[in-house]
């Protein structure tokens, strides 16, 4: 039987949702956070769709969920997500008040929730998907998820032992999760046009986790991700049930069971494909067949907010989402910036802090993510420019002076939401974070209306 | 100078790699010797002027112990005869006497100092720290899972104006011990600090002018901020 103040949160939560949207709000977060407050562990009342279907993990966990429910929509799946709202308590509350009854008696056929991984030991226990996909685990913001370590313990503790897992089997932590599941594991095989990066300096699992002797690493992608093995003890990365064997600009190739699938492809970004696999691995443990996932797949461009490229009168402007507070994120862009033979000279504008530009707001943000994340990859004669826009950009211009970088190169830029600056590069790349993804838009087409005139 | 970086695979957390490149860049690569958790470490056997020690996870922090624990003698004995150390971020509560986990687990750690340090792991606690080291001004940030208690009126490192010290009711933070600094300050350190850098390391730092004009913005800004406990 369900308690009293189930009901009072219902009601409350339900009219702020009413409230929100008619002032034309999104309603995905508080509502949640109003039943949660009067009801702490509503979500154990709330009944879930039949079938639930989570992703978490460090990076590309939006990217990966928004495939997924996509694919699932086209395909006349009646679901419920938290595509457009929050991955913590309040987000799934948020999306499970428009998915059941008053009662709380659930209305669809599938979920699909995008969890944060911190966040997933308040959630897991009560959903209990039925699969649970992680991307990868790195190191993140320090002041939310401390260290990977931490954010393992946490996913060991709060996954349910009945949940499938699809795990990233090139990345050494996210594949030795919870041993005891089921499991799958996708993994993107060496390609020919790939350089193994060993100057990462987050370097997250160096050591064995059987044995504690130095793993050796056969392939080394970036960071931790690769294919490594261990001399004592005999570890190695697992045998991928999804494989995907070949990347080119026309198509991928994925092997599962000795057959190989293709599915068309325009895009060749490792990062890119690992959250493509991670969807396709999610939904053929779901049993969509290949031909259905390829011609869905075929389809595909990478999420606008994301990554946005403009070429206006031979001048290119990109816009990519860096992230803040994320050093991986923002070193995976550096290494992806400097394999661009083709963009020709560069200029770079930062904009990735977690405060927005107002003028009179005054940010105390930890900064020192910067040393962990691989500015010396920027460090290149194709780069010419390199402006710094925010309350930080001493810091910045800072990182960059240990980095190697000309003094020259760098312009300081005061927060702002407009912009103001003259480049003469080929290219101009506007890095941003998730808080000022509005900005970033406004200052490319600053930037393509200028060269366009 | 003769610097040697210990475990820095394993002890580089929160931006504390920054301290490294801060040493390699003022006093040369060629100087920096970094000893892996499997190696032995070269102050034991070498001449070395400095150690270096940055934040590490709990995890860590028992395999540093125990890597340490033995070579515990000849580390005070070199510090009585001068060497200069400098412990950062998490790496400080290994040299209290112990650390005491959430379900009351003790860990004995290298008392080189009188004090404990409790871990609560939620919520995290993440703030900004002003204040000064003799006259010098200090800035930087806390981001941890502990709080120490001890009496570090006669020895601390810092006297916190903003922020906190080793405890959220303690305005004293860190521990010095000869030409040992042990505080859980992250920032990096020794790049938000250049006065401070300066006058511990005894040497000429680099980019002296850019890291003076970024310390005064985040000190007005940390004096003005609203967002201190974070």
């Amino acid at each position: 039987m369900k308690p009293i103040r189930f009901y009072v949160a219902m009601i409350l939560a339900r009219l702020s949702y009413f409230m929100l949207k008619l002032i034309g709000r999104n309603a995905t977060h508080f509502p949640g956070l109003v039943a949660v407050r009067i009801c702490p562990n509503i979500l154990k009342y709330l009944e879930v769709p039949n079938k639930v279907i989570s992703i978490t993990g460090t990076n590309g966990k939006t990217t990966t969920s928004n495939m997924i429910v996509s694919f699932l929509e086209a395909n006349g799946v009646d679901l419920v997500a938290n595509q457009s709202g929050s991955n913590i308590e309040g987000g799934i509350i948020s999306a499970l008040l428009t998915s059941t009854t008053f009662f709380g008696k659930n209305k669809k056929e599938m979920a699909v929730f995008e969890v944060d991984e911190r966040a997933s030991v308040y959630i897991f226990p009560y959903i209990k998907p039925d699969v649970i996909v992680v991307t990868n685990l790195y190191r993140d913001s320090y002041k939310r998820n401390a260290h990977v370590d931490y954010i393992v313990e946490t996913l060991e503790k709060s996954i349910p032992k009945s949940s499938l897992l699809i795990l990233n089997g090139d990345d050494t932590l996210t594949c030795n999760l919870c041993r005891d599941n089921t499991r799958k594991y996708f993994s993107i095989a060496p390609q020919d046009f790939e350089q193994e990066v060993f100057d990462s300096i987050i370097q997250d699992a160096m050591y064995c986790q059987n044995c504690g002797e130095k793993l050796i690493f056969d392939f080394k992608r970036y960071h931790h991700i690769g294919l490594a093995h261990c001399d004592k003890c005999g570890y190695k990365s697992p045998s991928a049930d999804y494989l995907l064997t070949k990347i080119t600009n026309e198509q991928i190739v994925i092997k599962e069971d000795n057959t190989e699938y293709p599915c068309q492809n325009s895009i060749r970004n490792i990062t890119d494909n690992y959250n493509k696999l991670a969807a396709i691995s999610a939904l053929r443990a779901l049993d969509y067949s290949f031909d259905k996932i390829s011609t869905y797949f075929s389809k595909l461009k990478v999420v606008e907010s994301r990554y946005n490229e403009t070429v206006a009168n031979d001048k290119r402007v990109v816009t990519i989402l860096a992230k803040d507070q994320n050093p991986v994120a923002n070193s995976r862009v550096f290494d992806f910036i400097r394999k661009q033979s083709s963009w020709g000279s560069i200029s770079i504008l930062f904009i990735n802090e977690i405060h927005p530009h107002d003028a009179s707001y005054i940010s105390c943000e930890n900064m020192a993510w910067l040393y962990d994340a691989d500015f010396e990859y920027l460090n290149l004669p194709a780069v010419k420019q390199i402006f710094c826009m925010g309350h930080h950009n001493l810091e910045y211009k800072s990182r960059m002076l240990f980095a190697g970088i000309d003094a020259d190169k760098i312009e300081l830029l005061e927060p702002s939401n407009t912009l103001d600056i003259k480049t003469s590069t080929d290219t101009v790349i506007i890095l941003h974070g998730t808080k000022n993804i509005a900005t970033a838009n406004k200052f490319k087409d600053i930037l393509v209306g200028g060269n366009k005139n | 100078m003769k610097i040697e970086i210990l475990f820095p695979e394993l002890c580089s957390l929160f931006g504390d790699h920054g301290n490294i490149v801060f040493l390699e860049k003022t006093f040369g690569k060629e100087n920096v010797f970094k000893t892996s958790i499997l190696d032995t470490p070269k102050f034991t056997n070498e001449d070395i002027d400095f150690i270096y020690i940055g934040a590490m996870n709990e995890q860590t922090q028992i395999q540093v112990i125990k890597k340490l624990s033995p070579f515990k003698d000849i580390l005070k004995q070199k510090l009585d005869n001068g060497l200069k150390a400098l412990f950062t971020g998490t790496a400080m509560d290994i040299f209290g006497k112990r650390i005491i986990e959430e379900d009351g687990t003790i860990i004995s750690g290298l008392a080189f100092f009188d004090f404990e340090t409790k871990i609560k792991k939620r919520p995290r606690l993440n703030c900004a720290v002003y204040g000064h080291y003799k006259n010098i001004p200090i800035v930087g940030h806390k981001t941890q899972f502990t709080q120490s208690f001890g009496d570090n009126k006669d020895n601390h490192f810092a006297k916190i104006k903003i922020g906190m010290g080793i405890n959220k009711n303690c305005n004293l933070e860190g521990f010095v011990y000869k030409n040992l600094i042990a505080t859980n300050i992250t920032g990096p350190l020794l790049i938000l600090n250049p006065e401070f850098s300066e006058e511990f390391l005894g040497a000429k730092i680099p980019f002296k002018d850019v890291l003076i004009e970024a310390q005064n913005k985040r000190i007005r800004d940390t004096q003005m901020g609203k967002e201190i406990f974070q």
